[in-house]
């Protein structure tokens, strides 16, 4: 409790509140431009909080994905084109409420959906996370090795649509992870003989590089294309009856997004079509979901938001990382010092619950930033994209050289940013390298100690219950995809063979 | 361009990268060697097997219309810019830098509007400069040809 009070008064600092607020402003802003997404917004800043206190920087970059979550609705209703994949049901249903002339209405909701989700996933971190973390606290090196390995699972999650390729960027990018001093013995591997990889690549300007510099690329495809033409907004008033009939909806989205922020990889995405598709098999006039179903978008807005907080719970407790945002943070984290775990809330309490609290406030200040960019949302997307382009090369570049003050690291930047556009130019997932790259170390120091710990009789693993169970759902990981996937094609060939009948 | 001649290219340059890699592992100590030897045998395997499906389905496949070369034309200059800039930071500094590349970057991408060009780059560049120097206390790269500071 007392850690919970030193969290309010921190956020509640002048400063703190100006970093929430300004982090909103940047990260809607991301958000709301398509092709921009809220993991490039917390990439390009998390350099701007190496200076900071590590309980603002955690504000300034949770300010950053959740305005970045919210901002992708913001064209989804305007111009119909959704900012991130997970506004792609807002789209639908926003589209045919703006051809009704009720663009503001539909933005009021979303605005309103979106805090509810985000607030309520917030608590759902303030009460699971210490929880968790209590359980997390029997975690040895066994257990550290399976955590590690459950945590690479995801990218066999992230790549359901290229298993191969998925799987391939990650092995290759768990040996990029080797470059450097073994973490155990210390010996230089793979350093080509330059001083600068003798203490391997820096995951930050790797991160940098793989999430902003390809969208650049593809900005330049069309360079002379504005991002959008978009409709009137209009009067942002809501129905009483918007709110009334859609509480229940909210909730329900809400949970189902917390549950699915907390399974590694499912991200917002994922939660906004689950819990679209729940509410329009619970609503009463399923008949009005495609045609400006106020139901529809708070489902989908509500769930969405929902996983900002989810995604925290593992993150904080056990170190995984489940979404590329969560692997952002999570570099941040370890660069101020606070390494997530069992230990995080004993050890930094003071800066976790700073940052779960200020996430709690964040979503409630989101409402008015949020209701700010509505009213002038149709201005964002007349920036034209050449100017996109060249501001986010110059912030990549300037955020990557302080990182650790030398042009390496933004070589090493313009490189990962190249690589990474051939690589989604060749259906090749990039999210894999930033898990492999932040896990890689921690996986290899906690196998050699196991192996060292239980040396001849490594079986003896599975003697502690904790290393068992998670070893049961790290097989599980793996394994379930792959059954589903198999499931899928088994479907699709035999709806394929019914319509050749 | 058939799509999978773009999966043999990576193959090759995947395998050898790969290759500059298993030259160094000797020089490995022993104690340090095992997991990256794992993993660099799982990555020579899987490269193998891409570039061995890559190639048969390249037979197989019908030639698609793509727009690898206008991208190639717009891209690659657009890069060769960056390394320039690059490049001439530690030359001329950071400040002229930027504002040399954000002018040449706007122009090339056709911004018609000469004001926003110029005030936007020289506008960007000090805020930023400020920023990192004086707030975030980082020295930005100072040119050994000359140096614009403040």
């Amino acid at each position: 409790m007392e850690n919970i009070m030193l969290g309010f008064s921190n956020v509640f600092q002048l400063s703190n509140l100006l970093v929430c607020i300004g982090g909103l402003f940047v990260g809607v802003l991301f958000g709301a431009l398509p092709g921009f997404s809220a993991t490039m917004a917390v990439a390009i800043f998390v350099p701007f909080t190496y200076v900071m206190e590590p309980g603002a920087a955690l504000l300034l970059l949770s300010a950053l994905y959740c305005g970045g979550v919210f901002g992708g609705s913001i064209p989804a209703v305007l111009v119909g084109i959704p900012g991130t994949p997970a506004s792609a049901p807002t789209a639908l249903e926003g589209k045919a409420l703006v051809k009704r002339g009720e663009a503001g209405r539909a933005l009021n909701l979303v605005t309103l959906a979106s805090c509810f989700g985000g607030f309520v996933s917030s608590a759902a971190l303030l009460v699971c996370a210490p929880l968790l973390a209590k359980i997390a606290k029997m975690v040895g090196q066994p257990e550290q090795m399976f955590v590690a390995i459950f945590g690479l699972s995801v990218v066999v999650m992230l790549s359901q649509e290229n298993l191969f390729k998925g799987l391939m960027v990650a092995f290759v990018s768990l040996l990029l992870a080797t470059f450097g001093q073994d973490p155990v013995e210390g010996f230089p591997r793979f350093t080509y003989g330059l001083s600068q990889l003798t203490g391997g690549f820096s995951v930050v300007p790797v991160l940098i590089g793989l999430f902003s510099l390809p969208e650049v690329f593809k900005m330049l495809e069309d360079p002379l294309g504005k991002m959008a033409e978009s409709g009137k907004v209009g009067s942002l008033k809501l129905k009483l009856t918007d709110i009334t009939h859609n509480m229940f909806n909210a909730i329900r989205s809400t949970i189902i997004g917390v549950c699915i922020g907390i399974i590694p990889a499912a991200g917002p995405d994922i939660a906004a079509f689950l819990c679209y598709n729940e509410a329009k098999k619970a609503s009463r006039e399923p008949e009005k979901f495609g045609n400006g179903s106020p139901e529809g978008i708070v489902a989908a807005e509500a769930g969405n938001n929902g996983v900002t907080g989810g995604s925290l719970i593992p993150l904080l407790t056990l170190g995984i990382p489940g979404s590329a945002p969560a692997a952002i943070f999570l570099g941040a984290m370890i660069i101020h010092g606070v390494r997530p775990g069992p230990t995080l809330f004993t050890q930094h309490a003071e800066t976790v619950y700073t940052m779960i609290i200020g996430f709690a406030l964040i979503n409630i200040l989101m409402y008015f930033v949020g209701m700010f960019f509505c009213k002038c949302g149709s201005l964002i997307l007349v920036i034209p994209k050449s100017v996109l382009a060249t501001v986010i090369v110059v912030l990549a570049v300037v955020g990557t050289f302080a990182t650790n003050k030398n042009m390496f690291d933004v070589y090493v930047m313009f490189g990962a940013g190249i690589i990474g556009y051939l690589m989604l130019r060749n259906d090749f997932p990039t999210s894999p390298v930033a898990l492999a790259l932040l896990l890689g170390t921690n996986m290899e120091k906690s196998m050699s100690l196991t192996r060292t710990m239980y040396e001849g009789e490594l079986w003896m693993v599975f003697s502690r219950p904790l290393a068992a169970a998670l070893a049961v759902f790290t097989v599980f990981s793996f394994v379930f995809p792959l059954v589903k996937m198999a499931g899928d094609r088994k479907k699709k060939q035999a709806e394929q063979e019914h319509k050749g009948e | 361009m058939k799509k999978s001649f773009a999966d043999m290219i990576i193959g090759i340059v995947l395998l050898a990268f790969l290759t500059s890699l298993a030259v160094q592992v000797p020089a490995i100590p022993e104690v340090s060697r095992g997991y990256p030897l794992v993993l660099l045998i799982i990555s020579y395997v899987m490269t193998i097997w891409l570039l061995v499906t890559s190639v048969l389905k390249q037979k197989k496949e019908e030639k698609q219309e793509t727009q690898v070369v206008e991208q190639v034309k717009i891209i690659v200059p657009y890069c060769l810019m960056i390394t320039v800039y690059l490049v001439m930071m530690s030359k001329i500094g950071y400040i002229a830098s930027t504002v040399l590349f954000m002018i040449a970057s706007l122009i090339y991408l056709k911004l018609k509007n000469k004001v926003v060009l110029a005030v936007l780059s020289v506008l960007l560049t000090i805020i930023l400069y400020f920023v990192f120097t004086n707030f975030l206390t980082v020295i930005l790269p100072r040119g050994s040809w000359f140096n614009i500071a403040f």
